[in-house]
C-alpha cells in the first residue's frame, strides 16, 4: 500500500487523500455498524428469547425446566374466558382510539383551520399533558368520576338528584379516560397535516360552489386520511398496551384485558405464574404485531396521497362566524381535561382523608400530606432514581439510535436495513411485557443488575428505541448530504464533518428527542412495575405504591410536586418543537 | 514494647475467658439465639454500625411503626418495602435467584413465612419477651428457636360507610351479603385479604353461596385492604367484606364515618416477624424484631395500631386459614379462593 502510494506520488494529492479518506470512512462505518448492531442485538433479541422460552417451559414441580405447552393449554382450556379478554381488549382499544381520534382531529381542525379562539392555550396544554404522569391523571379522574363519591358525581347529585351521572368504573369510563389521555397527542399529530395542506384543492371546491362543511367533509378530511389512519393505528396499539386504566378502572368494573391478565398472573396468585404471564404476553405481542403490520402497510403507501408536502403553504382559515365561540369552547376541552384531574388531586392533597367539599372539610385543610410525603427518604430516592434512569435512558437511546439512523441514511453498507428493523422491533413490546421479559432475562444471565436501577435502564432503552429512531431520522433527513460532501471537498475528514457539520445541525432535533424520551420514561409505570426493588423505585412506581397502600393524601401531594417539574420540562419541549417544526 | 505485650496478653485472656464461658455470641446465628442481659446493648452497637434495617412487611402502618423504632434507636434507619404476601414472596424468591441479599427482617402473613421457611430463607431466632407469646403464635424449630413469632392478629370482616348504608341493611353474616339492598354496593380487595374472605365463606357456607355473590356486582380493587378502607372512608366504596378491624378503629379515631362488623367467622392474619437467613444487617434486624415483640412494642401494636392479641377474646370466632396446612396444601387452597374471587368479580 505504501509502495503504491509512493509510486503514485506524482498523482494529484487530493485524489490520494480522498482515497484514504474514503477507506477511513469505510472502516469507521464498518466498525460503527458492528458496534451499533451488537448494542441493538443485545437490547432487543434476549428479551424476545426469554419471554418465548418462559412461555414454553414448566416452572415448578418434578418437570421444572422441561419444554411444555402447558401454559398455552391452560389459557385455551377456558377458551370463552380468553375470547372475553381479547374482546374486552379490542373494545377498549378501538373505543379509545376512535374517541381520541374524533376529539383530537376535531380540535386540531378547529385550531389550525378555523378562526376559533384559544388555540394557543390549547397548544400549551397539549404539550403540558406530556408532563403529567398517566397514573396521576387516572387517579384524578377516579376522584372526579367515582360513582359514589366522585367530586363531579357528588356535585351533580346535589344539584339535580341524579346519581351517578357517569360511572368511571365501566367500559365507557375506561374508554373515556384513555381517550382523554390520548386526545392531546392526536391533536398535535393531526395539527401538522392540517397546517401543511395544499389549500388549492379546497379553494377549487369553494370556487365550484361547495359550502364550508362540504369542503371539510369532501376535501379536507380525505386529504388528511393517511394521517388519520396512521394516528388511529398508533392510538389503537398504545391502548392495547395500556396498563394503568385497565388495572385501576377496569378491574373494579369487572373487566379484564390482556395486560391486566398478565399482571394478575404475577401479582395476584400465591406464587407468581411467570409461565402463563409469558404465554399471555406472547399472545398480546402477536395481536400488537398484526396491528403494527397494518400500520406499516398503511404508512408505506402514504406517498400516493402526497397532497401534504413540505412546502410553506398557508391554508385558509374557515370563518366560523357565530359558531366561533362554540369552537373556542371546544378548544378549551384540552386545558380542562388536564386541569380537572389535577384540581381533584390538589383538593385531596390538603385533606387528612378524601371527602367531598364542605364546611367541615374546609376546617380540616392541612399541609401534613406534603410534610409526610417529603419526609420519607424512599420518596426522595425515587425522584433521584427517576432522574438518573431517565437521563441515562434518554442519552443512551438517542446516541444508539442516532448512530443507527446515520448508518441507515448515510452509509452504503448492504445490511444497514437490519439496524432499522432491530431498533423498531420493540414496538411490539407492551411496557408490562417488556418488564416480564427483562426480569426473566436478568434473573437468568450472570450480569448482576437485578435489584438495581440499571435493570430498569436496560428495559427503558430497549422499549424506547423506536421513539429515538423516529427523532434521529427526522434530524438526519432534514440535512442534505450535500453539506457533508462540501465539508469533505473542503478537506474535512470524517470526524471533523460529523463534529462541525452534522452534529450542530441535528442537535436541536436530537435534543427534542432526548427530552421526549426523558419525559415518557420519567412517568412510565408498566415497564418498571415488575423490575423495581426497595431502593430502586421510580416516581410512577412510588405513586402506584402510595395508591395501593391507601395513602391518597401523600400521593396527591407528591404527584403535584412532581408534575410541576415535569410540566416545566414539557414546556421546554414545546418551545423546541415549535422552533424547529418538529412533530411529536 | 513490653507494656504492649502485657496489654495484649491481658486482652486475649479476657477475650478467651468470655468466649470460654459460652455466654457470648460467636456468630450471627449465635447472636440470634443469645438471651444474655446485654443482648440489647450488643444489638444496638451492631445496628448502629450497620446503620439501617431493610424491612419487608405487609403492614399498612409501616411508616409510623418505623418512625417509632427510629425514635427509640437513633442512628438506625428503617427502610421498608410494603407489599401483600404474594408480592413479598415474588420479590424474595427473585432476589434469592439473583443472589441479592436485600431484605433483613420480615413482618408478613404466615403463608409467605411458610414459603421462606421451606426455601431455607429464614434465620431461626429468639427474643427476650418470647415467654409472653402462646405456643400457637410461634413457629418453633427443633432447636428451641423460632422461624417466626406472631406479633399481631389482624381480623378480616365487613367494613362500611355509616353515611351510605342504612343500619338495617348492614350484613350480620355471610348469607346477608346476598341481600338485594346491597346489589352494586360491595367491593373486595383483590389481595390475599379478599381471597381469605372467599375461603372463609367457602368453608362455612360452601361454593354455592360464593358463586351467588357474582350477581351482587362485586367490584374488585387491586389494592390493599387498607387502601380499600380509605375508599370506604371517602364513601366511594360503601361496604366491603375484606376490611381489617384495626384499620377501621384507626379511621374512627380520626372521625371517619366507618364501622366494622365480624361475620360468621373472622379470617385472621397472625402476622409474624422473622429474620432473613442472609441478612446483611443482622444486628439491626434482630433489634427491630425485639422492638416489635417486646412489651413496649406489643403495647404500641395493640393500643396505637389497634391490632388484636391472641390472648384476648373479642366476641367472634377466629379462623386461621394457614393453620394445619403444608405450604403446598395452602397453595392449592389459595389458588381455589383466588380463582373464585376473580370469577365472582368478573362481568
Amino acid at each position: 500500500m505504501v509502495v503504491l502510494n509512493r509510486k503514485n506520488h506524482v498523482l494529484p494529492l487530493p485524489l490520494s487523500f480522498r482515497w484514504q479518506a474514503a477507506k477511513a470512512v469505510w472502516d469507521w462505518n464498518r466498525c460503527l455498524f458492528i458496534l451499533t448492531g451488537l448494542a441493538l442485538l443485545y437490547l432487543v433479541v434476549p428479551p424476545v428469547y426469554f419471554i418465548l422460552m418462559s412461555s414454553f417451559i414448566t416452572e415448578r414441580g418434578p418437570d421444572a425446566g422441561a419444554f411444555s405447552l402447558i401454559h398455552y393449554a391452560n389459557i385455551f382450556a377456558s377458551l370463552s374466558e380468553f375470547k372475553k379478554l381479547v374482546w374486552n381488549s379490542v373494545i377498549f382499544s378501538c373505543g379509545s382510539a376512535a374517541g381520541a381520534l374524533f376529539l383530537g382531529t376535531l380540535l386540531a381542525w378547529l385550531a389550525e383551520r378555523t378562526n376559533a379562539p384559544f388555540r394557543t392555550l390549547a397548544y400549551v396544554f397539549a404539550f403540558i399533558s406530556f408532563g403529567i404522569p398517566g397514573i396521576v391523571k387516572v387517579i384524578g379522574w377516579m376522584l372526579l368520576l367515582g360513582p359514589e363519591a366522585g367530586l363531579i358525581n357528588v356535585l351533580v347529585r346535589d344539584l339535580t338528584g341524579i346519581s351517578p351521572i357517569f360511572n368511571v368504573f365501566s367500559m365507557a369510563g375506561m374508554i373515556l379516560v384513555e381517550a382523554l389521555i390520548w386526545t392531546p397527542v392526536v391533536f398535535l399529530l393531526m395539527a401538522t397535516p392540517f397546517r401543511s395542506m395544499d389549500p388549492s384543492l379546497e379553494e377549487a371546491a369553494m370556487v365550484a360552489g361547495s359550502k364550508d362543511w362540504q369542503v371539510f367533509w369532501r376535501v379536507t378530511l380525505p386529504l388528511a386520511f393517511p394521517s388519520v389512519l396512521a394516528v388511529l393505528i398508533l392510538t389503537l396499539v398504545r391502548s392495547l398496551e395500556a396498563f394503568e386504566i385497565p388495572a385501576l378502572i377496569g378491574l373494579p368494573a369487572g373487566l379484564e384485558v390482556l395486560t391486566t391478565k398478565i399482571f394478575l398472573q404475577i401479582s395476584s396468585s400465591f406464587l407468581p405464574k411467570y409461565g402463563e404471564a409469558s404465554a399471555y404476553s406472547v399472545l398480546l405481542m402477536m395481536i400488537v404485531g398484526i396491528v403494527l403490520f397494518a400500520y406499516h402497510k398503511v404508512t408505506g403507501h402514504t406517498h400516493k396521497f402526497t397532497t401534504v408536502t413540505g412546502k410553506g403553504y398557508r391554508p385558509r382559515r374557515v370563518d366560523l362566524r357565530r359558531w366561533r365561540w362554540l369552537g373556542g369552547s371546544l378548544l378549551l376541552v384540552l386545558p380542562m381535561v388536564q386541569a380537572l384531574p389535577l384540581a381533584a388531586l390538589i383538593w385531596s392533597s390538603f385533606l387528612p382523608y378524601v371527602q367531598r367539599p364542605s364546611s367541615k372539610a374546609l376546617s380540616l385543610l392541612t399541609f401534613n400530606n406534603y410534610g409526610a410525603a417529603f419526609s420519607d427518604n424512599s420518596i426522595i430516592w425515587a425522584i433521584l432514581n427517576s432522574l438518573t434512569i431517565s437521563l441515562a435512558t434518554a442519552s443512551a437511546t438517542i446516541l444508539v439510535t442516532f448512530l443507527a439512523a446515520w448508518l441507515v441514511v448515510r452509509s452504503n453498507i448492504s445490511k444497514r436495513w437490519a439496524l432499522d428493523q432491530l431498533a423498531m422491533a420493540p414496538l411490539v413490546f407492551p411496557g408490562l411485557v417488556m418488564g416480564v421479559a427483562i426480569l426473566k432475562m436478568y434473573l437468568a444471565i450472570p450480569l448482576p443488575i437485578y435489584g438495581t436501577i440499571w435493570i430498569i435502564f436496560f428495559a427503558f432503552v430497549a422499549r424506547y428505541l423506536p421513539y429515538g429512531m423516529r427523532f434521529s431520522y427526522a434530524g438526519l433527513l432534514s440535512i442534505h448530504r450535500e453539506l457533508e460532501e462540501s465539508s469533505a471537498t473542503c478537506g474535512g475528514n470524517w470526524g471533523q464533518t460529523v463534529r462541525k457539520i452534522l452534529v450542530p445541525l441535528v442537535i436541536p432535533t436530537l435534543f427534542a428527542g432526548w427530552i421526549y424520551v426523558f419525559l415518557i420514561t420519567i412517568r412510565e409505570l408498566s415497564v418498571a412495575l415488575l423490575l423495581y426493588s426497595p431502593g430502586s423505585q421510580v416516581i410512577a412506581v412510588t405513586i402506584w405504591e402510595l395508591w395501593v397502600n391507601g395513602r391518597i393524601g401523600e400521593l396527591a401531594a407528591f404527584s403535584l410536586v412532581i408534575t410541576t417539574g415535569t410540566v416545566a420540562l414539557a414546556l421546554v419541549f414545546q418551545r423546541l418543537a415549535q422552533r424547529y417544526g418538529l412533530q411529536v | 514494647m513490653r507494656v504492649v505485650a502485657i496489654a495484649a496478653l491481658f486482652f486475649f485472656s479476657l477475650a478467651s475467658d468470655s468466649w470460654g464461658q459460652g455466654s457470648k455470641p460467636a456468630s450471627i446465628s449465635d447472636l440470634a439465639a443469645y438471651t444474655g442481659s446485654d443482648r440489647e446493648q450488643i444489638l444496638v452497637a451492631g445496628a448502629k454500625k450497620e446503620g439501617k434495617v431493610m424491612w419487608y412487611t405487609s403492614l399498612i402502618s409501616y411508616k409510623e411503626i418505623a418512625q417509632l423504632f427510629e425514635a427509640k434507636y437513633p442512628g438506625v434507619k428503617v427502610e421498608a418495602y410494603r407489599g401483600n404476601s404474594s408480592e413479598i414472596i415474588t420479590r424474595v424468591m427473585n432476589e434469592a435467584k439473583a443472589r441479592r441479599n436485600v431484605v433483613d427482617a420480615f413482618e408478613t402473613t404466615p403463608a409467605a413465612l411458610m414459603v421462606f421457611r421451606d426455601e431455607k430463607l429464614l434465620m431461626p431466632f429468639t427474643t427476650p419477651n418470647i415467654g409472653a407469646f402462646p405456643q400457637d403464635s410461634k413457629a418453633a424449630t427443633p432447636n428451641k428457636l423460632f422461624y417466626w413469632v406472631s406479633d399481631r392478629e389482624s381480623f378480616i370482616g365487613l367494613g362500611y360507610n355509616k353515611n351510605s348504608v342504612a343500619a338495617k341493611d348492614v350484613p350480620k353474616n355471610f348469607q346477608d351479603l346476598l341481600s338485594p339492598a346491597l346489589k352494586g354496593k360491595l367491593a373486595i380487595s383483590g389481595t390475599e385479604t379478599g381471597e381469605k374472605m372467599v375461603g372463609a365463606i367457602l368453608k362455612v357456607k360452601g361454593e354455592e353461596l360464593v358463586k351467588k355473590l357474582k350477581d351482587q356486582g362485586i367490584k374488585l380493587h387491586m389494592i390493599s385492604a387498607g387502601a380499600l378502607n380509605e375508599l370506604v372512608v371517602s364513601g366511594e366504596v360503601i361496604l366491603s367484606p375484606s376490611i381489617f378491624r384495626n384499620h377501621v378503629l384507626q379511621a374512627q379515631e380520626k372521625g371517619s364515618p366507618v364501622a366494622w362488623v365480624p361475620l360468621d367467622v373472622v379470617p385472621t392474619n397472625a402476622g409474624g416477624v422473622a429474620v432473613a437467613a442472609n441478612a446483611q444487617r443482622p444486628h439491626a434486624a434482630l433489634l427491630f424484631n425485639d422492638f416489635l415483640l417486646g412489651a413496649e412494642g406489643q403495647k404500641i401494636m395493640e393500643e396505637k395500631f389497634k391490632f388484636g392479641s391472641p390472648l384476648k377474646n373479642y366476641g367472634f370466632t377466629r379462623w386461621y386459614p394457614e393453620k394445619g396446612l403444608t405450604t403446598a396444601q395452602y397453595e392449592t387452597a389459595n389458588n381455589k379462593w383466588n380463582k373464585l374471587m376473580l370469577e365472582i368479580s368478573r362481568k
